[in-house]
């Protein structure tokens, strides 16, 4: 529907209420009110708004007069409260006009007219693609009360994409015979009422509104909200057999599931276990008219799941589901489809081709874009067709997003860059997402300088919210540069929440050790790891992951599941990384000599490249354990790292100097001087000021010892609680620095 | 040198008001010296000073920052400041109250300003009208703005009260203003004989800035005060010949009212105080407003001599009870005296009408005429048994019931119902907690119990029989009401008559079901000595079916009569007790017949849903081609404490989803088949025909 059909159905809708003689609300007003309430709205107090007003409605959906005498106070602080809900002044006015407030009820009338003509006329003519703003489901439901209209479809899209949460209505105009599709959405305009709350700035939050509103939605009886729920349970139980979702579906009438079902059944590449499940499904839908039925028959007559094949019966289909939802949207309904299965290289059919073509030609929007915005590169809009070309210039030209995105494709790949550049950033203002991401990869190329990452930032920020995973993921590495933890774990959870696996690393890897003023968290950390494990190229991850379960720290310590990560097939068995972790399993495991000696061998061949396999290496030199003692070899692995301020070279090679049994090679003078090396900024961990507490110590500074250990010992219970043999080793330690005595450390089996 | 002069005025002054000693002029004398009487619409109202013993409060410049509605309320209360004085049996109440429309659409409520008083015993005194706008006060106090009127709110309830609205007219209130209005009302009604108490409300749906209430007893007097937990205690001070108690309390948050309470629960904080008396006094005096009755007229003595031939004594007693309660209409006249003092029994009957305590008297005189101990019991049927903590008084009271002492057992009646039909053992009263029967040597409230034989329950079966061709199905719907719910149903045919009553229950199927047809005339069966009553409903349902596929074809039903039972309350999240209605069971069946050539795509189960205060099991039978499905609801409580609401409200939503069931049955596979080809075909014919209709539309 064009943005001018939409403005006249509004006024359509509202026909039977306004008056022509009074003045109308000015649309620039009710702007400057979203504006305000954007600015100022007290976000729990605004949805609390719709509850008020929920109070006054009887059974259906009008207004029940003794129930509006009861809340009119709260229904007029509602009011009051919410300037720009729909559904509230729509009770507003219905109660005061049940009240015989004649006049009150004319204002408010005239408000919510205004709020409804406002909502429809911001759309952005994009074919329905974004869309109307609503605070919430109940503004949508005083729409389709007001409208006269029989609402035969009301439910949300399974296939929502980040920014939105969209809730599909289909009216049935019953005189023409054409039902009116409209799309509201709430979450876009919840997320901005939120403003400076800290789950409004990244995409997580966004999502987890969604589902919070969904969640909310079905227990206070939405029936949209339920239908998703039940839809989302439909799809999670593909692999097995439909029956039980399918059967739910059908029993409560959930349309939303039944038209997936029958798109997954005659879509899909997976051999589906449907039988006539989604034809008996649709058939009384469709014998209703509604287009979406008719749609998918004719898909299973295309494909012949479910009925014999018949190219003829689908046309006939698709000619009703066309007529039925005007121009061609049955059949756009079908390409859609078609297109996400197929991949880039989708045709169209030539039962959906020839009518959208002539759609496309006579100007409907809707078609034009359906033939140019399966477009992502400049290389695949050079082999459009002249009307596809034509197409992208005309849907661009309306002021559609997809349409010049699309359009500063075609522009770029015939080399009008300065035109196409133009056109992109229309298209990311207008909030196309791939256009926003595009734009931010521009500002990226070449020799950015800081205004450039800036915009970058901006408009990956704008992606991100639509649902770019790349974007969520610069942007959490940006902020890990700086470096900003909590804005980097924000970007990477909302990564993560997509599915994304590198964010999931990111965040994994953050949680690993807890940074800045994000704690640690092992048992999420692994959690995320576990979940990209899966994947061969994942090394990093695997190792990672194996580390932790053979710490144990904060997690069930699994040395078992630590090997056989490291063991896989697909884990490569000349990584450094790899073989340093499987060699720390294998030395730390007492029981069996060989597979100790495995493990030094695999030590060996690390600390060939790996430095912590050096430093490893190194200790086992210095103290003779495994290896043949060799201190010389010892000193040469470790002093090019403690030079480098490596902080675990140092510790390793103190500890060796200052803690030995060996009274002849105890040096701790020279164990400080090798602290000094230590270039790691902020506090030492617990561990490493033990080794500073043992120079100390060594040096003959026992006061200075007491302190550093008592200082080890506090960060340890503090950071560590469950590890308490450590604990109990650093208490013994600052006893014995009080008495006067320097820790000698008790020399291991080989 | 100023300063001092006025000093020793100060102390001039008081040595001459503690020489008044008990000459002390009546606390309001000194304003009613300079008072100004108007008449207006056959009544009158006052307008003079703040009596000199209050105590006035000031209004703060600015609403803290930090107080509740420091945003943006609708509306806010910067004061409410009630002061009483009740020295030496005199009651003055003034108050006043100063507040802000804030929100525009509120300006209206702030310019109308209503009090009400009983001209026949009370004075009103207007003090003064002001407006606050832009920091500075007005004087709005226009006497010809007031107007005074008899308003008998609760007509509509049987009953007139007497009392006067004085409507004040605030002209010109804008968004902002702050409207102040300080009036009294002197004088209480005479026939509490001064065993009356002060009520203060620490709570209202907007907030407060500041809550005042000054209560004067005289110096010695022995106060008894009852105050919610959450109000901080009052300072109590003595001066003079005054006993002073005084609470203050600030930023008093917005209340928001979750409804569905138990009678003796309320949400709004309050304090009571009184001075200290027993419920035997209270007895005592009640009592003398019912002395001996007179003589009564002849038809009436008739009357008592047919009772008194029937036997045994239950019958009896239930034969006058039913004459009470249905030849003597309710309708209260509650002025002056009669607001506590109940009319002659004689008249009562004579007249064929009077309010519960007209009735009581009346019930309580015949059947102790008639040989049984009976007297007239005061209750709260507003505060049920919350009354048990406040000051003993006059005021706990709103109704009157009947306590009758037979020699084995103690029955509770109230001859304002009507219809109550069964065992008189097993009619019960409402949940009113405790009542003070007038009875001699009363000296406490006693507890009314629930008659353990009583009930409330309803048991409905729906019996769907499917034509054996087509898709009509024959719908029998009986409802047996039993006890309390039979009288509930009596009522609903009486009030409503059988004809609207049985529109009622076929446009539920209609709605269900679409197309319906009634096949008889709704039947009614009333068993009036087992106080059973019965409705049998016979529809043909013209094409129920929803046909999810064309093997196969279902029908829904739903379990109704639980559904009020358990649908959710208003507000879900509750930080308040729930009430129940209790004891209450409902009982709904429905049995259907299995068409021929289909099966039943479902399997036989019971399942329970367990919750503290009720419980719900339903369970599915098949047994010789008929499928059997049964829901059965039953409250174990009265009330659902706090600490149970979430998970009671989670167990109502549980149990309301499974209310519905959808029957499906289903063609043999090959049948199915032939039927799918069957519509499929119908269907593509269908749409070619209308294709071609509309191409040939479109054609110029």
């Amino acid at each position: 529907m064009t943005r001018r059909r939409l403005a006249a159905f509004a006024f359509a809708v509202l026909s039977a209420a306004a008056r022509a003689d009074e003045p109308q609300h000015r649309d620039e007003a009710i702007g400057a009110l979203w504006t305000q309430t954007f600015a100022q709205g007290d976000y729990d107090k605004i949805v609390r708004t719709y509850g008020d007003a929920a109070l006054a409605l009887g059974e259906g959906s009008g207004v029940d007069p003794a129930l509006c005498k009861k809340h009119k106070a709260r229904i007029d602080a509602a009011a009051q409260t919410n300037p720009v809900g729909i559904g509230v002044w729509r009770v507003a006015w219905r109660c005061a006009e049940a009240d015989g407030e004649a006049g009150l009820a004319a204002q408010r009338r005239r408000r919510f007219e205004a709020l409804v003509r406002h909502a429809f006329e911001s759309v952005p003519p994009d074919a329905g693609r974004t869309p109307i703003r609503v605070l919430d489901e109940g503004d949508v439901a005083a729409v389709i009360a007001e409208s006269g209209l029989d609402a035969i479809d009301l439910y949300y899209d399974t296939g929502r994409n980040w920014r939105y949460l969209e809730l599909v209505v289909t009216l049935l105009d019953k005189e023409a015979g054409i039902e009116r599709r409209l799309v509201f959405d709430v979450l876009d305009a919840r997320m901005r009422l939120k403003r400076d709350r800290a789950d409004a700035k990244f995409p997580t939050g966004r999502n987890d509104l969604a589902e919070a509103l969904l969640k909310h939605g079905h227990e206070s009886g939405s029936i949209a909200a339920t239908r998703l729920l039940q839809t989302r349970q439909m799809l999670n139980a593909r692999g097995t057999k439909f029956d039980m979702p399918i059967d739910v579906a059908v029993r409560d009438n959930n349309k939303v599931a039944i038209y997936t079902f029958a798109a997954m059944c005659t879509t899909s590449r997976e051999n589906l276990e449907c039988g006539t499940r989604h034809v008996d499904a649709l058939l009384p839908y469709a014998e209703g008219r509604f287009s979406p039925a008719l749609v998918w028959l004719a898909q299973a007559y295309r494909s012949g799941i479910g009925v014999p094949r018949d190219d003829n019966a689908a046309r006939v289909l698709l000619d009703a589901a066309d007529r039925r939802a005007g121009g061609v949207t049955g059949r756009l309904l079908l390409a859609q489809v078609l297109r996400r299965r197929g991949g880039e290289t989708f045709e169209l059919p030539a039962v959906l081709r020839g009518p959208i073509e002539a759609a496309a030609r006579r100007g409907d929007l809707a078609a034009q874009l359906a033939l140019v915005d399966a477009a992502n590169t400049p290389a695949q809009t050079a082999r459009w067709s002249a009307l596809q070309r034509d197409a992208a210039k005309r849907a661009a030209e309306a002021g559609s997003a997809a349409g010049q995105y699309a359009w500063s494709l075609r522009l770029s790949a015939e080399r009008r860059d300065d035109e196409a550049a133009g056109w992109l950033r229309r298209a990311a203002a207008n909030d196309e997402t791939r256009a926003q991401a595009a734009l931010a990869q521009h500002y990226l190329r070449g020799e950015a300088n800081g205004d450039d990452l800036k915009r970058a930032a901006h408009w990956y920020a704008r992606a991100a919210h639509g649902g770019d995973r790349a974007a969520m993921l610069w942007l959490g590495r940006q902020a890990l540069a700086q470096p900003d933890y909590a804005e980097a774990k924000g970007w990477f959870e909302s990564g993560a929440s997509s599915g994304n696996a590198d964010a999931k690393v990111e965040l994994a890897t953050l949680l690993l050790y807890g940074k800045g003023s994000i704690p640690r968290d092992h048992q999420r950390a692994v959690a995320l790891l576990r979940d990209v494990v899966d994947d061969p190229a994942r090394t990093q991850a695997r190792v990672d992951l194996a580390e932790l379960l053979r710490f144990g720290v904060d997690v069930e310590h699994d040395a078992a599941e630590a090997e056989r990560l490291l063991r896989l097939p697909t884990t490569p068995r000349d990584d450094a990384g790899v073989q340093f972790a499987l060699a720390a399993l294998l030395i730390d495991d007492p029981t069996t000599p060989a597979r100790q000696a495995e493990g030094v061998a695999l030590l060996r061949r690390a600390a060939t490249t790996n430095d912590r396999a050096k430093i490893r290496l190194a200790a086992r030199l210095w103290n003779g354990r495994g290896v043949e003692r060799d201190r010389a070899a010892a000193e040469k692995l470790w002093l090019p790292l403690v030079e480098k301020g490596d902080l675990y070279a140092i510790n390793e090679y103190a500890w060796a100097l200052c803690a030995s049994d060996d009274d002849a090679i105890v040096d701790g003078r020279k164990g400080l001087a090798v602290f000094k090396k230590n270039s790691a900024d902020g506090p030492l961990p617990p561990a490493f000021q033990d080794t500073l507490a043992a120079c100390q110590a060594a040096a003959g500074d026992y006061d200075d010892a007491v302190q550093t250990q008592i200082h080890a010992l506090e960060t340890m219970k503090a950071s560590f609680p469950g590890e308490k043999a450590t604990i109990a080793a650093f208490d013994a330690r600052v006893a014995l620095y009080k008495s006067r005595q320097r820790y000698r450390e008790k020399p291991k089996a080989p | 040198m100023i300063r001092q002069t006025l000093r020793f005025a100060a102390i001039a002054l008081w040595a001459l008001l503690s020489a008044c000693g008990s000459d002390t002029p009546p606390p309001d004398a000194a304003a009613t010296a300079q008072t100004r009487k108007i008449e207006r619409d056959g009544y009158a109202f006052e307008v003079g000073p703040v009596p000199a013993w209050v105590v006035a409060a000031d209004i703060p410049p600015q609403w803290d920052a930090d107080a509740p509605g420091a945003g943006d309320s609708r509306w806010r209360n910067w004061l409410f400041d009630r002061q009483a004085d009740r020295r030496r049996g005199v009651r003055a109440r003034y108050s006043d109250v100063a507040f802000e429309p804030v929100s525009a659409e509120l300006v209206g409520d702030a310019g109308k300003y209503t009090i009400g008083f009983n001209p026949e015993y009370q004075r009103l005194v207007i003090h003064s009208a002001e407006l606050r706008r832009d920091g500075a006060w007005s004087n709005r106090l226009d006497t010809g703005r007031i107007t005074l009127a008899r308003r008998e709110t609760d007509f509509e309830a049987d009953m007139a009260t007497g009392v006067v609205s004085a409507l004040i007219v605030f002209d010109d209130v804008r968004a902002g203003d702050v409207v102040r209005l300080r009036y009294s009302i002197v004088g209480e009604n005479p026939v509490l004989g001064g065993s009356d108490s002060e009520v203060a409300t620490f709570a209202w749906s907007d907030p407060i800035l500041e809550r005042r209430v000054r209560v004067l007893f005289d110096r010695d007097a022995d106060v008894f005060e009852w105050r919610s937990p959450q109000i901080a205690p009052a300072q109590v001070a003595r001066d003079g010949d005054a006993q002073e108690w005084k609470y203050v309390q600030r930023k008093i948050e917005g209340l928001h009212d979750e409804g569905g309470y138990p009678r003796w629960y309320s949400p709004y904080a309050q304090v009571r105080l009184a001075e200290r008396r027993s419920w035997g006094e209270v007895a005592t005096w009640a009592q003398s407003l019912y002395p001996q009755p007179q003589a009564l007229p002849p038809d009436l003595e008739l009357r008592l001599a047919q009772w008194r031939a029937i036997e045994p004594l239950d019958a009896r007693v239930a034969a006058v009870l039913t004459a009470v309660q249905e030849d003597v209409r309710y309708f209260g006249v509650e002025i002056g005296d009669s607001t506590h003092k109940p009319a002659e029994p004689a008249l009562t009957w004579t007249r064929r009408y009077g309010d519960c305590k007209d009735k009581a008297r009346l019930l309580a005189t015949l059947l102790q005429r008639l040989g049984v101990e009976a007297y007239p019991a005061l209750v709260s049927s507003r505060n049920g048994k919350a009354i048990a903590q406040w000051p003993p008084g006059a005021d706990a009271f709103d109704h009157v019931i009947v306590q009758v002492r037979l020699p084995d057992a103690t029955l509770w009646l109230d001859p304002t119902q009507t219809l109550q039909r069964g065992p008189l053992r097993a009619i019960p009263v409402s949940e009113l907690g405790v009542a003070l029967p007038l009875a001699p040597g009363t000296k406490d409230l006693a507890t009314v119990a629930r008659p353990a034989q009583a009930r409330d329950r309803i048991a409905v079966v729906e019996r769907y029989a499917p034509a054996a061709a087509g898709r009509e199905v024959v719908l029998t719907v009986r409802t047996d009401n039993e006890g309390t719910a039979a009288d509930r149903a009596r009522r609903d045919l009486k009030a409503q008559g059988r004809e609207a009553l049985q529109r009622r229950f076929v446009e539920y199927y209609r709605r269900r079901y679409g197309e319906v047809r009634e096949t008889a005339a709704l039947d009614v069966e009333d068993d009036e000595a087992a106080n059973r009553f019965s409705t049998i409903e016979r529809y043909t349902l013209v094409d129920p079916w929803e046909s999810a596929s064309p093997g196969e074809r279902a029908i829904e039903t739903w379990g109704d009569s639980l559904n009020q039972e358990v649908a959710l309350p208003n507000t879900v999240e509750r930080k308040t007790p729930l009430a129940l209605r209790y004891p209450v069971e409902v009982e709904q069946r429905a049995e259907l017949v299995v068409p021929e050539g289909w099966h039943w795509q479902g399997e036989d189960g019971e399942s329970t849903l367990d919750d503290v205060a009720a419980e719900f099991t339903s369970r599915t039978e098949t047994k010789s081609g008929e499928i059997v499905r049964t829901q059965l609801y039953r409250a174990k409580t009265p009330v659902v404490g706090v600490d149970d609401v979430a998970a009671h409200l989670r167990w109502r939503r549980q149990v309301h989803d499974s209310l519905g069931r959808r029957w499906r049955f289903a063609l043999s596979p090959a049948d199915a088949d032939r039927e799918r080809d069957r519509r499929l075909q119908g269907l593509l014919r269908g749409l070619i025909d209308e294709n071609a209709g509309a191409a040939k539309r479109a054609k110029p």
